[in-house]
C-alpha cells in the first residue's frame, strides 16, 4: 500500500532541467534514499515534496491526500503538508534555545504549555540531548546540532520526514555512528522518510529502497543490496564503488551462454546470462571479488603486479591483465613486489554485464 | 476524507503563488519608489530641453541650453573645475585612506583600536563642518594655524582657495576609502600571502604582487565612489570657493537658481551633465570590479598577519595621529572655542568664556524650529528608508517577481545622482505635482528618502544575505505561515542590521546639506541650512555653537549605537 507517492515530477530552472520525470512510491514506515552525485537534482526533488519548490508538472500524494497536482493546479503550501525536514545546514534558529527550537512547531499548532514541555523533553531525550533545553545552538557541536535538528522534525510527529544530506557536515567517525543511530530511530518510531545523500554507504545503512539519480533522471532503483549486486550500467556501478570495467567484444561473446571476451582479449565466464541487452556493453567485477588463486581454472588469469598499497584492513593491488589495468582488494596485509606475476580468479557469479 | 475537501490552492502562473505579500503590496511600493526616483530626472530632462521657466506653458523643445553650456567659458570652466576637484581630492583621499587602513589593520602600531575610532570621526563630522572649522583655523591674521605659521616664519595660508577645497575634501572623504580598504584587508586569507612567502617572495614583493592585486578592486571601488561624491559635493566648494569665484557645477547651479531671474533651465542642463559624469563613474565602478572581487567584503573575516614595524611604528603612529589632529581634534577644538567666546580675537584666555552664543541660539527665532525639523526629518526619513529597504529587499531576495530587474536598475540612480541635482529636479517635479508639498517640510522628507534609498537597500541587504534561507524554511516546515516566518526568524535576525542601517542614515540626514539647500523654504530650515545661511551673515559664534549642537547630536547617537545596540558603524 503506497503511503507517499510521487509521479512524473519535473522542474526546470530556466531552460535547465533540474529534475526530469522523477517518480517514487513508498510504503508506510519505509525509508527511501535518493542518491546521486552533486547537482543531480536530489535536493530539488526533496524540496518539491516539501513544497518549498513548486514543480512544473507531476503529482505528489501522501496518505491519500494530494499535496501537489500540476494538472489540476493543486499546490498545498508547505506549512500545511505535515512533513518534517532535517536541513543540510541544520537550520537551527540561532536566537532561540534548543528547547524553543523544538517547541516552535508545537506552539504554532496551539499545544498547551505543559504538553509542549513534556513533548520537548521526551523528544530531546530520544535523540540523546535530554536536559539541554536551555542551551543555544552556537554552544553545541555539529553532531549535537544535528540531533536537535532531528528532534525538531520528530516533535510534530509528521507523516514523513525529509532528510537533506543530514550528515554531510560531520566528520567521518561521527558520520558513521550517526548513520546507525538515525537508522535505529527511524525503525523504532516506524517513520516514513525520504533520505537524500551522496554517500552510497550511508544509503545502504539507512534505506529500504534506493533511487539513483543522474542529471535529473532516475538511473536505477530497488533495494540497496540488489542495486549494489546488480547495477544496470556504468554510472550506477561506478557511483556505488570502484569497479573493474572491460569493454565487451560483441563478435566473440555469447551473452546467452555467458562466455564473454573483452576487446583486450580476456575471456571470462559469467552467470549473468541475459541476451536481450544491446548497445555498448561492459564486463564488470568488483575489486573485492578478485581472489589470489594458484591453481589454473575457469576465470583464472596470469597478471603482473604494477603497484601495491597496504590500506589497513585491506591491501590494494593494481594489476596488469593482458594490457588492461585492474584493481584487486585483498583482505589483510598481502603486499606484492612490482613486476611480480600473480595468478588471480573471479567467480562467474561475480562477473556482470553492464550497459555503457 | 475525499481529495476534493482538502485544502489546496490553485496555481496562478509559474511560481507566482508562494508569496501572498507581494501580490498586493510590493508592486505599489516599487511603483512609488520608481516614480520618486524617475520623476525628478524626467523634469530635469524636460527643463534642459525647454527654455520656458517653471510653471510656464510648454513652448517646444530646444537644444539651446546645451549650446549655451557648451559655448560659454564660465560653464566649461565650472565643468573642468569639478573634474579637477573630483580627481585631485579622490587621489589624495585614496593615498591618505589606504595608508591609514594598512597601518591600522596590518601593523603593530600602538593603540590601533582607538586610532581606528579616531580615523572615523571626520566621517561623522561631515565635510561641511570640516570646511567651516578650517575657515576659522586659517582666518587671515587671526586663525591659530596662520598665527603659528607666522611665528615660525611661514607665509599665511588662505582658506578660500582651490588647494584648501581639495585638502578638506581629501581629509573628510579619506574615511570612505579607509572603510573599503580596511574591510578588504581584513578579508584576505593570510594563507594567500603565506603562499607568496613560500614561493620565495620577500615582504615587499608579497605586498606588491599578492596583497595589492587582491585589494585593488576594493581600492578602485572606493576611489570611484569617492569621485562621484566629491564631484557632487556642495558645502565645501560653496564655503571655500565662492570668495575666489572658483565655481564647480554644484555651486554654479546654486548661483543660477539664486540669480534674478532664476535660470532653472540652465541649472537643469548642468544637472544632466553632472548626472552623466556620476553615472559614468558608477558604471565604471561596477564594470571594473565585476568578477574581480577576490575578497568578499563582509565575509567572515580572517585574523590578519601583523607586520612588526619596529621603531617605524612610532612614525606610523604619528601619521595616523596627524590625520586625527587635522581631521577631528583641531576642527572640533576650534569650533568649541569660537562657540564659547563672545567674539574670536585670537586671544586664548579662559576668563573670556561665555555661553552667550548658546543663549542666543536658544532665544533665536530659528534655532529651535530648525533643531526640531532636523530631528524630525532624520528620524522619519531613516525609519521610512529602512522600512522601504526591507520591503524592497524582500522582493529582490525572497520572491521571483518579474519586477526585480527593473527595480535593481532604478535603484542605481540614487547612488549616482548628485544630491544637488536631485534637489533641482525635485523642485521642478513638486511644483507640477498635484500634491501640495512644495514649500513644506514633506518635500525635504521625500528628498531625503529618495536620495539615500539605494544606500539603505544595500545596508539592509547585507544583513538579509546573512540570514540563511533554510532558517526561514525551517519555520515553514514546522507549520508556520509567512507572517510567522517573519515574526519568528526574519525580523529578530534582521534587527541588529536594521538598527545599524537606521543609525547610519540618521547621522547622514542630520548633516544633510546638498538636497536641503534646494528644497527648504523659510520656516523649514534644517540645522545645516541654517549654518549655511548664518555663514552668509558672518555670524561665526552662532555657527560654531550650532555645529557643536549638531556634533553632540551625532555623537550621542553614535555612542548609543555602540554602547546600547553594539553596532559597529565602521563596518556598516
Ligand atoms: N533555484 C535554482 N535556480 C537555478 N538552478 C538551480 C536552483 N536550484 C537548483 N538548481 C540547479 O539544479 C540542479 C540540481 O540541484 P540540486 O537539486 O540542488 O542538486 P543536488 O542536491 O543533487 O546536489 C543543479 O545543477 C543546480 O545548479
Ligand atoms: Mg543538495
Amino acid at each position: 500500500m503506497t503511503y507517499l507517492s510521487v509521479q512524473g515530477l519535473r522542474k526546470e530552472f530556466g531552460a535547465f532541467k533540474a529534475i526530469d520525470d522523477v517518480s517514487l512510491s513508498l510504503g508506510r514506515g519505509r525509508v527511501c534514499a535518493l542518491v546521486g552525485p552533486s547537482g543531480c537534482g536530489k535536493t530539488t526533488t526533496l524540496r518539491s515534496i516539501a513544497g518549498l519548490e513548486t514543480p512544473d508538472t507531476g503529482r505528489i500524494e501522501l496518505d491519500g491526500r494530494i499535496l501537489f497536482d500540476g494538472q489540476a493546479g493543486i499546490v498545498v503550501p508547505p506549512e500545511e503538508r505535515n512533513l518534517g525536514m532535517v536541513f543540510q545546514s541544520y537550520a537551527l534558529w540561532p536566537h532561540k534555545t534548543i528547547g524553543e527550537n523544538v517547541a516552535l512547531g508545537l506552539r504554532i499548532k496551539g499545544m498547551g504549555r505543559a504538553d509542549i514541555r513534556e513533548r520537548v523533553g521526551s523528544v530531546l531525550t530520544l535523540v540523546g540531548m535530554g536536559g539541554m533545553e536551555e542551551r543555544y545552538p552556537a554552544s553545541l557541536s555539529g553532531g549535537q546540532q544535528q540531533r536537535v535538528a532531528l528532534a525538531r522534525a520528530l516533535a510534530l510527529r509528521p507523516k514523513c520526514i525529509l532528510f537533506d544530506e543530514p550528515l554531510s557536515n560531520l566528520d567521518v567517525l561521527l558520520r558513521e555512528r550517526m548513520r546507525f543511530e538515525i537508522r535505529d530511530l527511524l525503525v523504532k518510531l516506524d517513520i516514513t522518510a525520504v533520505y537524500v545523500t551522496h554517500d552510497q554507504t550511508e544509503a545502504m545503512v539507512i534505506a529500504d529502497h534506493m533511487i539513483v539519480l543522474n542529471a535529473g533522471r532516475i538511473e536505477q532503483e530497488g533495494a540497496p543490496a540488489d542495486i549494489y549486486a546488480r547495477p544496470r550500467n556504468r554510472f550506477t556501478a561506478e557511483f556505488l564503488g570502484r569497479t573493474n570495467l572491460l569493454a565487451l567484444d560483441h563478435a566473440t561473446s555469447d551473452l546467452a551462454t555467458g562466455s564473454l571476451r573483452s576487446r583486450s582479449g580476456v575471456a571470462l565466464q559469467t552467470s549473468d546470462r541475459d541476451p536481450r541487452r544491446s548497445g555498448d556493453l561492459l564486463i564488470a567485477f568488483r575489486p573485492e571479488s578478485v581472489r589470489v588463486d594458484e591453481a589454473p581454472g575457469p576465470n583464472s588469469f596470469a597478471t603482473r603486479v604494477i603497484s601495491a598499497q597496504f590500506l589497513g584492513s585491506q591491501t590494494q593491488l593494481t594489476l596488469d591483465l593482458d594490457g588492461e589495468q585492474i584493481i584487486a582488494l585483498l583482505p589483510g596485509k598481502q603486499l606484492r613486489a612490482p613486476e611480480e606475476s600473480l595468478r588471480i580468479s573471479v567467480a562467474p557469479q561475480d562477473v556482470l554485464v553492464l550497459e555503457e | 476524507m475525499t481529495v476534493q475537501e482538502l485544502p489546496g490552492r490553485k496555481l496562478s502562473g509559474a511560481g507566482l503563488l508562494r508569496s501572498g505579500m507581494r501580490i498586493d503590496l510590493l508592486p505599489g511600493i516599487v511603483a512609488i519608489v520608481a516614480a520618486a526616483i524617475l520623476a525628478p530626472i524626467g523634469f530635469l530632462v524636460y527643463g534642459a530641453l525647454t527654455t520656458t521657466a517653471i510653471g510656464q506653458p510648454f513652448a517646444g523643445l530646444t537644444l539651446r541650453n546645451f549650446a549655451i553650456v557648451m559655448s560659454e567659458p564660465a560653464y566649461l570652466t565650472a565643468l573642468l573645475n569639478t573634474l579637477y576637484v573630483g580627481f585631485a581630492s579622490t587621489i589624495l583621499a585614496t593615498l591618505i585612506g589606504a595608508l591609514l587602513a594598512w597601518i591600522i589593520v596590518r601593523t603593530d602600531t600602538p593603540g590601533r583600536a582607538s586610532l581606528r575610532v579616531g580615523v572615523m570621526i571626520p566621517f561623522f563630522l561631515s565635510p561641511f563642518i570640516g570646511a567651516l572649522a578650517w575657515t576659522l583655523l586659517l582666518q587671515r591674521d587671526l586663525g591659530p594655524l596662520n598665527l603659528l605659521f607666522g611665528a615660525i616664519g611661514l607665509p599665511q595660508v588662505d582658506p578660500y582657495s582651490v588647494k584648501m577645497i581639495v585638502f578638506v575634501m581629501a581629509i573628510y572623504y579619506a574615511p570612505y576609502v579607509f572603510i573599503f580598504v580596511s574591510s578588504a584587508l581584513l578579508n584576505i586569507d593570510p594563507a594567500l600571502e603565506e603562499a607568496g612567502h613560500m614561493s620565495g617572495l620577500n615582504r615587499r614583493q608579497v605586498l606588491l604582487r599578492v596583497t595589492m592585486p587582491l585589494i585593488a578592486p576594493a581600492i578602485l571601488s572606493g576611489m570611484l565612489l569617492t569621485f562621484v561624491a566629491t564631484a557632487g559635493q556642495f558645502g565645501v566648494p560653496a564655503l571655500l570657493g565662492t570668495k575666489p569665484r572658483f565655481f564647480v557645477l554644484t555651486t554654479y547651479m546654486y548661483q543660477l537658481l539664486n540669480r534674478f531671474p532664476s535660470q532653472y533651465n540652465l541649472a537643469a542642463t548642468l544637472g544632466l551633465v553632472m548626472l552623466a559624469i556620476a553615472c559614468f563613474g558608477v558604471w565604471l565602478q561596477s564594470r571594473l570590479t565585476r568578477g574581480r572581487s577576490y575578497v568578499t567584503v563582509g565575509g567572515k573575516g580572517f585574523r590578519p598577519r601583523i607586520l612588526q614595524l619596529g621603531s617605524l611604528r612610532w612614525l606610523a603612529f604619528s601619521y595616523v595621529g596627524a590625520f586625527i589632529l587635522l581631521g577631528s581634534v583641531l576642527p572640533m577644538a576650534m569650533l568649541l572655542w569660537v562657540s564659547l567666546v563672545p567674539y574670536y580675537d585670537a586671544t586664548f584666555s579662559l576668563s573670556r568664556l561665555s555661553l552667550e552664543h548658546y543663549r542666543e541660539l536658544m532665544s533665536g527665532r530659528l534655532i529651535l524650529p530648525s533643531l526640531r525639523n532636523t530631528i524630525f526629518l532624520a528620524v522619519a526619513a531613516s525609519t521610512i528608508a529602512v522600512l522601504l529597504a526591507v520591503a524592497l529587499n524582500w522582493m529582490l531576495l525572497r520572491t521571483k517577481s518579474v519586477w526585480r530587474k527593473p527595480l535593481e536598475f532604478v535603484l542605481i540612480i540614487p547612488a549616482a545622482i548628485p544630491h544637488v541635482v536631485l534637489g533641482v529636479g525635485m523642485l521642478w517635479t513638486y511644483i507640477y505635482a498635484p500634491v501640495p508639498i512644495y514649500g513644506t517640510i514633506w518635500i525635504l522628507l521625500i528628498g531625503y528618502v529618495t536620495g539615500f534609498i539605494t544606500q539603505a537597500v544595500r545596508n539592509v541587504q547585507s544583513s538579509f544575505l546573512q540570514i540563511d534561507r533554510s532558517l526561514e524554511e525551517a519555520v515553514t516546515m514546522v507549520g508556520g505561515s509567512r507572517l510567522r516566518v517573519i515574526r519568528e526568524v526574519t525580523a529578530p535576525l534582521l534587527r541588529p542590521g536594521l538598527v545599524g542601517a537606521w543609525i547610519l542614515l540618521f547621522i547622514i540626514y542630520v548633516r544633510e546639506l546638498s538636497t536641503s539647500i534646494f528644497l527648504y523654504s523659510p520656516g523649514n530650515e534644517v540645522m545645516s541650512v541654517l549654518m549655511f545661511n548664518m555663514w552668509g551673515e558672518g555670524n561665526w559664534g552662532g555657527i560654531s555653537a550650532l555645529a557643536m549642537v549638531q556634533m553632540v547630536l551625532v555623537g550621542a547617537v553614535v555612542y548609543l549605537a555602540s554602547a546600547v545596540f553594539k553596532v559597529d558603524l565602521g563596518k556598516a
